[in-house]
């Protein structure tokens, strides 16, 4: 039991390794959580498990010997007293820790580097202060049916080490904005705004998925945003680099 | 006429008039049970369908309109014809047996019902002829599912009304009789917990239905009207839907959980050969989740833009549910202390959906808190925390139920060899099919998605899980042969083959068309669940 | 038989139920006939052949109950279950109706508001059903006394009242319908149609339940000692009385104010 759990524990430790750098935001926050819980959904596991198993085998039906359970152990006020308060006190210890997690989560830091992106089917607009925009959207052709690609025009830049706090709508049905190093989604809702913040620390590329079901290609809805050092992405910013153009970023 | 109809034979004996026309509690058990039976196994053949698409990522066997076809109808086969449907057959064939009733309080009306839940069935058949697919998901949020592209809306809102008219008139129904038609000595603190199980059930039907009722005659009507309920242009607002449709389908979970733990607390203590342990807790959680499952449903809705202090409040609601669930599973445990557990297939199955339960409702924990669901919403983690709780919890208790109760109604013993072979099999293909989700839902995957990039191990990860769900059918499928092999061959079934204490066990197998000629006495300190002492 | 007493009513097969269901099955077909398949013809058919399987199969029910059946005296309870229901469904529209007030109060009171919005009528309407709600009580006590001429003579006025009261309701739709005030133009036309329609329609289903246990009045089947039917008929109407009271006050006072 206990190597299988350990196994387990590798196992799930394994997948989640992998492009979370140390200090992302709000991932970092994330992970304490996910360790609290994981620790404690095993000791509830074998508190209940090992007991069981232990009960299954010694109380088996034996013919002659252990023919009739005890028909007067119906219950037992104090035990089960216990295991409602101390659920009940490990329940609200886990509320209000993920409460304030959860504020920490919800609240971007003043610094924080402002856009909006805007959903629809199926694909995504990145609007940067100066009003710039990048388009990254599903094209039906072969290559997209193929697999997922995205020119390198398509790719928004965003600065690494710094807060951005992206300010979300859509234009026509329910998204949502899901980027996986930061491990924060939220639903781009028409008619709403809606925000999420987060802070990537390590150079690179990363993924952007829709995280609501809205359609045929809702499993193609996704974009990769290119983070660089802060220097490069206001040069970028301000048009210094050489690009092709990025205004018309669908037309191929 | 009526001399005619008073024969006393069992109901395989009955012509198809008879069947067609019954108003007789058992024949309609029967009919919902084998109406949920085929349709969890078209839901799964089409889960088994998305499994060979996921297989690899790209576009293999399916196409994405296809895929979502398919999921969108295995979420709402397997939730309102399964894990809804069946209790519906358990509960018909067992509610009057248990409290020692002729019938339920309304028999033609409980003809209706089934009735309007085969108008919905076909329904949802009509859903497999092309052109009239719908793709939108069980959820069907709009806007999206008030866009043309996603298939053909009316039949999706039908859906929900006619098998929600269907639960309605059951609920009222079933309450009224157990409400009503207790046999004298059967009180509130000595029903079968089964009783407690589908009465609660019931209720929430009862007030949940409406809400979903009506949210999607809101879509219909925003859809083919042109209303504005869920118009952001025109003072309407989608997360509405949201709103109105957890109201009810979050309570709905318990729906289908409750009469589950009901099935199970039966099974256990015949087996253990002991009176339930904390009887009277039992009791109390079982109406404690139902109630305080209304007031956490928007723990689906953390990521939808909702103000952020309701989310803290609603997350407070939703993990407090674990500690009426801890009570239960806790008293189970504690109903094996001591006991002398005779292991036989039903008894298998209800400890495997106890072992199991626990590890859907672990993952439940988390996601009811916003700071941890924000990074799996929508994720495969979501997906594996429901598929152990309906997809092994449910569906193990529901086999545990058909073949605890198999003898009681064929009057015949099921093929126990097989029985056990069936119960392993789906333990371990299911392990393998829905633990990989949750691993795979941890590290980013979404849900919902015919196709996916290749990023760590996300390939073999849904490589074992279609691998699981082969050997999971090929259980099923022992599972039923296990049971039509009884029936057509097994052994003549005693009253009380497991040695019950419940009312229904005192009738022959298979019972009377009248049940009960007179109302039956019980005991003065009758107590359903324990080991029977005559 | 020497345990007829103890039978719960008529058992084991009838033939009503099927029709009804059938019944049940065709409308839906009707609807997604005429607004999806786009096929008018066919949801006439549809339509017409539920509604008249309907309309049978539940006549041949109630004649059945009331030949062979017991009155078990269940039906009150049912009804009660059953309102609960209804009030939630009432429920989800107040909700819809309520966010959309309070969440676009501006545009609302500035431009959805329509001219021809009078308090006068909904408070003429508020007096039919409520003396409509006295009449039944009276036939109801009349009944229980046995006088089945007097309960007679009280359902007919309720009904009148109760036709009074969908005239009325239908020609003020019309009429706004005709200033431009419709289902579409916006969420105060949507949530105000929407509420009083299904208010309608249940006054709708009162009025044929009512015509129903008049049928069995005057035939004599039903009687004081079983009139569960009638009570649960009594039942209904004062939830739909007392429903016209919250839909009314949001629909005209709630929507129409300009504040
Ligand atoms: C039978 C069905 C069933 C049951 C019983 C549950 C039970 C629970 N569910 Fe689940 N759930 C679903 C079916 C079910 N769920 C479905 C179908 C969905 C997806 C819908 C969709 O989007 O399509 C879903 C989604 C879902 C979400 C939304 C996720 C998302 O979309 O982002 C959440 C969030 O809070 C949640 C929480 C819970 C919780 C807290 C419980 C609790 O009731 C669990 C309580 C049980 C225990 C905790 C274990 C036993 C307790 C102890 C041994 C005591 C000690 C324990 C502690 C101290 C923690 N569920
Ligand atoms: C009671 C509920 C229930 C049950 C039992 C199941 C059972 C199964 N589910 Fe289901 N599932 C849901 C409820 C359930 N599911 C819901 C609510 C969703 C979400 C929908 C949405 O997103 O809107 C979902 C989503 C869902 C997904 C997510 C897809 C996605 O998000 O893209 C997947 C993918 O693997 C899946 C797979 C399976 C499989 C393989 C089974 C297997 O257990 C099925 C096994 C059964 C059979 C195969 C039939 C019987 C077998 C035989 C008769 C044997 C003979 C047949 C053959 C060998 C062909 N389900
Ligand atoms: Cu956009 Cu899913
Ligand atoms: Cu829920």
């Amino acid at each position: 039991m206990a190597r299988l759990t350990a196994l387990l524990l590798g196992l799930i430790t394994a997948a989640l390794a992998e492009e979370v750098s140390a200090k992302d935001m709000p991932a970092a926050l994330w992970d304490t959580l996910n360790e609290i819980w994981l620790a404690l959904s095993v000791v509830i596991y074998l508190i209940v498990a090992v007991p069981s198993l232990i009960f299954m085998i010694k109380y088996r039906y034996k013919r002659g010997e252990r023919e009739m359970g005890d028909q007067e152990h119906e219950g037992h006020w104090g035990l089960e007293a216990l295991w409602t308060i101390v659920p009940l006190i490990v329940v609200i210890y886990l509320a209000t820790h993920g409460f304030a997690i959860f504020k920490e989560m919800r609240t971007p830091p003043k610094d924080a580097l402002e856009i909006k992106v805007t959903a629809f089917m199926w694909g995504w607009e990145f609007e940067y202060p100066n009003g710039k925009k990048v388009y990254a959207f599903f094209k039906q052709d072969k290559d997209a049916v193929k697999g997922y690609r995205a020119q390198e025009f398509e790719k928004p830049l965003l600065p690494v080490g710094r807060p951005i706090k992206v300010n979300l709508t859509s234009k026509d049905v329910i998204h949502a904005f899901y980027l996986r190093p930061a491990k924060v989604v939220q639903d781009a809702v028409p008619g709403r705004n809606t925000y999420l913040w987060f802070q990537v620390n390590e150079a690179g590329e990363y993924w952007v998925f829709c995280r609501e079901y809205c359609g045929t290609w809702h499993s193609r809805m996704f974009a990769k945003i290119k983070f660089v050092p802060e220097t490069e992405f206001n040069n970028w910013l301000g048009g210094k680099t050489a690009l092709k153009k990025t205004d018309e970023g669908g037309a191929l | 006429m009526r001399e005619a109809i008073h024969i006393e034979k069992p109901w395989f004996s009955a012509s198809l008039k008879e069947w067609i026309f019954t108003t007789d509690h058992k024949k309609i058990g029967i009919m919902y049970g084998i109406t949920s039976l085929v349709f969890f196994i078209v839901g799964g053949i089409m889960a088994l369908g998305m499994r060979v698409e996921l297989f690899n990522p790209g576009t293999q066997h399916v196409s994405p309109d296809t895929y979502n076809y398919f999921l969108t109808v295995h979420g709402a086969l397997m939730l309102l014809w399964w894990a809804i449907g069946i209790w519906g057959a358990f509960a018909n064939f067992l509610i009057p047996l248990m409290i020692g009733a002729r019938d339920v309080a309304f028999p033609r009306l409980n003809a209706l019902g089934y009735w309007t839940f085969f108008a919905a069935s076909v329904i949802a058949l009509i859903t497999l002829i092309p052109g009239n697919q719908i793709m939108h998901m069980w959820t069907g949020y709009p806007p999206y599912s008030a866009n043309p592209n996603s298939g053909l809306t009316a039949l999706f809102v039908f859906i929900w009304h006619l098998t929600g008219a269907a639960s309605i008139m059951g609920a009222i129904n079933f309450l009224t009789t157990v409400v009503r038609m207790r046999a004298p000595g059967i009180g509130f603190f000595n029903m079968n917990l089964f009783l407690h199980g589908v009465s609660s059930m019931n209720l929430i039907q009862l007030l949940g239905i409406p809400s979903i009722a009506g949210a999607v005659t809101m879509l219909f009507l925003d859809t083919y009207v042109g209303t504005n309920f869920f118009n952001p242009a025109k003072g309407g607002d989608p997360i509405l839907y949201q709103n109105l449709f957890w109201f009810y389908s979050h309570p709905a979970v318990y729906v289908m959980v409750l009469p589950a733990f009901g099935v199970i607390s039966e099974i256990v203590s015949t087996f253990a050969r002991k009176p339930i342990f904390g009887y009277k807790s039992m009791v109390v959680a079982i109406w404690a989740i139902a109630l305080v499952g209304f007031m956490v449903w928007t723990h689906h809705m953390f990521v939808s833009g909702i103000p952020d202090w309701v989310k803290i409040l609603m997350s407070y609601t939703t993990v407090l549910i674990g500690v009426p669930t801890g009570i239960k599973i806790f008293n189970w445990v504690g109903t094996l202390y001591r006991g002398a557990v005779v292991y036989k297939t039903p008894m298998l199955y209800a400890l495997g959906a106890i072992l199991m339960f626990l590890i859907g409702g672990l993952t439940g924990i988390p996601l009811g808190l916003p700071a941890f669901d924000i990074a799996v919403h929508d994720s495969y983690f979501v997906v594996g925390h429901f598929h152990y709780v309906l997809g092994m919890a449910v569906t193990l208790a529901a086999f545990g139920g058909f073949f605890y109760w198999w003898p009681k109604v064929t009057g015949r013993m099921y093929s126990e060899a097989l029985g056990k072979l069936s119960f392993w099999t789906i333990i371990v293909g299911s392990n393998v099919l829905y633990f990989p989700q949750l691993i795979v839902g941890l590290s980013g995957m979404p849900r919902r998605y015919y196709d996916y990039p290749v990023i760590g191990e996300w390939i073999t990860l849904h490589q074992i899980q279609t691998v699981g769900a082969f050997v999971l059918a090929f259980g099923i499928l022992l599972g039923i042969i296990a049971l039509i092999k009884g029936t057509l061959s097994g052994e003549k079934a005693p009253a009380n083959p497991w040695m019950s204490n419940s009312l229904e066990w005192r009738l022959p197998s298979p019972p009377p068309p009248h049940n009960f000629d007179e109302p039956p006495k019980v005991e003065k300190d009758y107590c359903p669940h324990g080991y029977c002492k005559f | 038989m020497a345990h007829e007493v103890a039978h719960h009513g008529e058992h084991e097969v009838s033939i009503w139920p099927l029709p009804v269901g059938v019944g049940v099955l065709l409308i839906p077909l009707a609807i997604t006939a005429f607004f999806a398949w786009k096929a008018p013809l066919a949801a006439l058919l549809a339509g017409g052949v539920g509604l008249a399987l309907i309309i049978v199969g539940a006549t041949g029910w109630a004649y059945e109950f009331f030949t062979k059946g017991h009155d078990e005296g269940h039906g009150w309870i049912a009804i009660f279950f059953f309102i609960i229901s209804e009030i939630i469904i009432f429920g989800t529209m107040f909700v819809a109706f309520w966010m959309a007030r309070v969440n676009h109060a501006e545009v609302w009171v500035n431009s959805w508001i329509p001219e021809g919005l009078s308090l006068s009528i909904p408070a003429f309407l508020t007096l039919v059903l409520w003396a409509s709600s006295f009449t039944i009580w009276r036939a109801e006590v009349a009944l229980e006394q046995g006088s089945r001429s007097k309960a007679t003579t009280y359902i007919l006025i309720t009904m009148a009242l109760g036709i009074l009261f969908t005239v009325m309701h239908v020609s003020e739709w019309v009429h706004l319908w005709h200033q431009g005030f419709t289902l579409m133009s916006n969420m105060y036309g949507t949530g105000f149609y929407a509420l009083t329609g299904i208010h309608t329609s249940h006054v709708i289903v009162g009025l044929i339940l009512q015509a129903y246990a008049l049928m069995f009045i005057l035939s004599g089947k039903m009687n004081e000692k079983k009139m569960t039917m009638f009570s649960a008929t009594v039942a209904y109407w004062h939830f739909v009385d007392i429903m016209w009271l919250l839909v009314a006050s949001t629909a005209y006072v709630v929507g129409g104010l300009h504040i």
